[in-house]
């Protein structure tokens, strides 16, 4: 924060010495604002003008503590004899003030900065110093259950807007001094508050200082969220892989402190964003780590085969029905070819239809009433869908195969990936409709092609399966116990 | 940007080149599911029977069930054509099939009696050849047409008379009447020495309904005469029974029912049937049900003279009893035992008699089993001359049984203390 000002620390940023052109000055950058509140406070001493901003100060504690403090000041305080301008801050700070949140200042930018963010500021009569005392107090969100990442077992504690509710509960599950934060304020006109966390000695200070480098360099004029944060340092903006975890709950937050990745925090976010990942940590879910190990195994295959039915399940029908004929077996041949009777779309068509037909419905369940929004989600999947199939205009198979699929889509843990996956099985259909089985191979072989290449930070987007160790694949596609995932236990 | 510019521009020919080739929708296609191959009125020509499952136009109403339409209406579809080759006879089909055929779908292959004996190579070169039929269909000969058996349905089973077929095939086990063989099958038997195939025969009956009785002579229904022509489907029902004997792909004998069972036992085949042995002497039967049976066939040359021994082992369970021996001594289950080897051992050798000597053909694979256990002295010796040495070959036949379970009672029905 400090080096913003400091660049600019020239003689009209200074105070003078003159209280009225101090204050009058400091009005005037914050021009008639309506909830400034300048006041005066006179004792035995002098004159103090008192310039805080309504509603982001805390009213009843200037009152209580500042201003009686200053008026309660008798004639001849023991220690305040030898009172004048030049050590005033010192020593009101050091025998009056009942805080010691307090710093001295001589700036005018950071004085009004100080009075945006909620400070209260003291000057006193004729000096160059102001008194900067610290009384944030805004109305913010309270810690709540998470809306987005919902599981059974853990804590469901998330994210607030404000940073150092954020920090605070990160801390808690931390209670080490090797938890180390480092601050900026990125954005000229926005001045937000951005906060890396990482743990020394676990996350490689290598990967810290990269990381530090990025964001210190963002040259913007508001950050609006974190996820604005990670499209200025990521490595690859246009790929349609996410390198990163956005999460709303600080329990994953420490989970993945403790394995060497560093997180960002962000003010006005309730989301952390932690990097570096690979894709895998975005198909995993907290519950996996809260159940046993043969338990954890058992859904996180299942999250796979479920992945795996959404990306391909649709594909592979097209081609089967269109192009490949001969692999399915002829009762079902029967079963399919009669539920085509009369449709006027090709099978290509018809897919490509119901399947943005569902991402449509899904779209429009976000913005739906929350009582509203799972009885419109069934009725259009069941009405739509049955209405569709009695018209003619769709086959009766295809909708099996469109519900199975969306079915299979809300297995994903994360949206990000969800997002990914979609996008992949959109092109899956056009390259299956256009070539067939070769098509899916071709495709398939592409994007492999694509992710085997794809590095953040130096490390593979695929990073425990791509150097091959199978010592490393043991919390991946399955849940190790406990003992072989927390190294230090087996010092135990 | 030049990565981008690179690859667009391979991708757009890639796709524009080969494009969409191969896309077929399933309401272009014909689906076949059962082919029949008989002899035509010309020497030299074949009928080619096609019945295939197209969609016949129903309510635009019932669209709401669209996919029970095949259960409402019947939905399958019989056609034939005639001409010298079956390439030729397809081209044929197409001019009255609206729809491109599609034959990767084939249950059923009906073979006609009149063919089996004399253009069996030409027919299954045909098959042999063509990627487009799948090796997994079914190989039948009919008794007397093939078009006659596939026009031929069984309502109360499926629409299709393909289906009813494959299903009477597939359950065929359970009488041990005929045992199935696909085509690929075939191919492999047929290809190599030593071994010659034997296939289930297929017979159709007709049932007549009462309306056509009292019409008497006067038929409504047009009999046309165009090359491709429709057959019309008429109600009935299939058996399979006995099986063909083949020798160099001509048809040259029919093995009966029994015969079929202990061809089964011979050569391996799953058998879930049953089996009585009458003894009116002592004025008992028994019934036997075979639940697991296995035959393992050993060949030994001995100073030039071939013997092959047959070893046949069965797990019976004996499931009806008329007499008066109680089932819980060890010795009369050991007894039965014997019946039951003895009589299956008597079967099988009449049987294997009859094959040697009458029929001529190797169907047990005597021939294979001799180069797989002496292939040198097979190549050098027997190879060639196989025909005529077969029926000279000396069998001995061991039957060993093991009855495993005597049903709930151990006292007969009809003791009375």
């Amino acid at each position: 924060m400090d080096k913003q000002n400091q660049a600019v620390d020239s003689c009209s940023n200074r105070l003078e010495n003159n209280l009225e052109k101090n204050v009058k000055a400091i009005k005037s950058k914050l021009k008639n604002d309506k909830y400034l509140v300048v006041g005066k406070v006179f004792n035995f001493y002098g004159e103090y003008t008192i310039i805080y901003m309504e509603k982001m100060a805390d009213k009843d504690w200037i009152n209580r503590y500042i201003i009686a403090a200053l008026r309660k000041i008798e004639r001849r305080h023991r220690h305040l004899s030898d009172i004048s301008t030049s050590n005033w801050v010192e020593t009101i700070s050091r025998y009056v003030i009942n805080s010691v949140n307090v710093k001295k200042s001589r700036l005018k930018s950071d004085i009004v900065t100080e009075i945006i963010k909620g400070n209260t500021c003291i000057f006193y009569n004729n000096s160059d110093k102001a008194l900067v005392i610290g009384t944030r107090k805004v109305d913010k969100r309270s810690v709540e259950k998470t809306q987005t990442e919902v599981t059974v077992l853990g804590s469901k504690e998330a994210f607030t807007e404000d940073l150092a509710t954020n920090i605070v509960l990160i801390k808690r599950r931390y209670k080490t001094d090797k938890l180390k934060f480092s601050n900026y304020v990125l954005g000229q006109l926005s001045n937000t508050d951005v906060t890396i966390c990482w743990i020394q000695d676990t996350a490689s200070q290598q990967l810290v200082d990269e990381i530090s480098r990025r964001v210190s360099k963002i040259d913007v004029d508001i950050i609006y969220d974190v996820s604005m944060i990670i499209q200025l340092i990521e490595d690859n903006p246009l790929s349609i892989w996410s390198q990163h975890v956005l999460t709303e709950r600080p329990d994953i937050v420490s989970n993945h402190l403790a394995e060497g990745k560093i997180a960002i925090l962000c003010d006005n976010s309730p989301f952390a964003l932690i990097v570096p990942v690979s894709l895998f940590y975005n198909l995993m879910s907290p519950d996996d780590y809260y159940e046993r190990p043969i338990v954890g195994t058992f859904f996180r295959l299942l999250r796979y085969i479920g992945i795996i039915i959404s990306i391909y399940l649709s594909p592979l029908y097209l081609a089967f029905t269109t192009h490949n004929h001969a692999i399915v077996p002829p009762d079902l041949a029967i079963t399919i070819s009669d539920g085509r009777v009369g449709v006027p779309f090709p099978s290509f068509v018809e897919l490509l239809l119901m399947t943005f037909i569902i991402d449509l419905l899904r779209e429009a369940g976000i913005r739906l009433p929350r009582a509203m929004g799972s009885a419109i989600g069934i009725l259009g999947a069941v009405v739509i869908g049955q209405a569709a199939v009695s018209a003619g205009y769709v086959s009766a198979s295809l909708v099996i195969i469109i519900s199975i699929t969306a079915i299979a889509n809300f297995a994903i843990p994360s949206n990000l990936m969800f997002n990914s996956i979609r996008i992949v099985n959109y092109l899956m259909i056009v390259a299956a409709g256009i070539f067939g089985i070769f098509g899916i191979h071709f495709f398939s072989i592409l994007v492999l092609w694509q992710l085997v290449r794809h590095k953040t930070y130096g490390i593979s987007i695929l990073a425990p399966v791509v150097p091959g160790k199978t010592s490393a694949l043991k919390d991946i596609f399955v849940r190790a116990p406990i003992g072989k995932l927390r190294k230090n236990m087996k010092k135990n | 940007m030049k990565k981008i510019i690179g690859s667009i521009l391979i991708v757009i020919p890639i796709v524009l080149m080969t494009g969409c080739y191969d896309y077929t929708e399933y309401e272009e296609m014909q689906l076949v599911f059962g082919f029949g191959i008989d002899k035509g009125e010309e020497d030299d020509e074949l009928i080619v029977t096609v019945q295939s499952s197209g969609f016949k136009k129903t309510d635009v109403q019932s669209m709401g069930g669209g996919g029970s339409s095949s259960g409402g209406s019947p939905n399958s579809s019989i056609n034939k054509a005639s001409s010298k080759t079956i390439m030729g006879a397809i081209d044929k089909l197409q001019q009255i099939i609206s729809k491109e055929l599609f034959f990767g779908y084939i249950k059923v292959i009906v073979v006609g009696n009149e063919v089996a004996k004399e253009h069996m190579d030409d027919i299954m070169a045909f098959f042999y050849m063509s990627p487009r039929v799948r090796g997994s269909a079914y190989l039948l000969i009919a008794e007397d047409k093939a078009y006659d058996t596939l026009s031929t349905v069984n309502l109360s089973d499926s629409d299709l008379s393909a289906k009813s077929l494959e299903n009477a095939i597939n359950k065929s086990v359970r009488s041990g009447v005929a045992f199935p063989i696909k085509l690929s099958d075939y191919y492999n038997i047929e290809l190599s020495n030593g071994w010659e195939p034997a296939i289930p025969q297929v017979s159709y009956y007709r049932t007549k309904s009462k309306e056509d009785e009292e019409q008497g002579g006067d038929t409504k229904e047009k009999e046309t005469n165009t090359n491709p022509n429709i057959v019309q489907e008429e109600d009935g029902y299939h058996l399979i029974r006995e099986m063909v004997v083949f020798k160099d792909n001509k048809k040259i004998g029919v093995i009966d029912e029994r015969e079929t069972l202990c061809f089964g036992f011979i050569t391996g085949q799953k058998i879930n049937s049953s089996y009585v042995i009458d003894m009116p002497s002592e004025d008992s039967f028994l019934g036997f049900r075979f639940l697991k049976n296995a035959g393992k066939l050993n060949t030994k040359i001995e100073e030039g003279q071939i013997k092959a021994e047959i070893k046949v082992s069965v797990n019976a369970s004996l499931d009806e009893y008329k007499g008066k021996k109680k089932l819980d001594d060890i010795e009369v289950i050991q007894s039965f035992e014997d019946k039951l080897s003895q009589a299956l051992k008597k079967d099988i050798e009449k049987t294997i008699a009859t094959v040697q000597k009458e029929l001529k053909a190797d169907i047990f694979g005597i021939g294979r089993r001799l180069f797989q256990q002496h292939p040198y002295q097979w190549n050098d010796h027997y190879k060639d001359d196989w025909e005529e040495l077969f029926p000279n070959v000396k069998t001995e036949v061991k039957v060993k049984v093991k009855i495993l379970n005597t049903g709930s009672n151990v006292e007969p029905f009809g003791i009375k203390e």
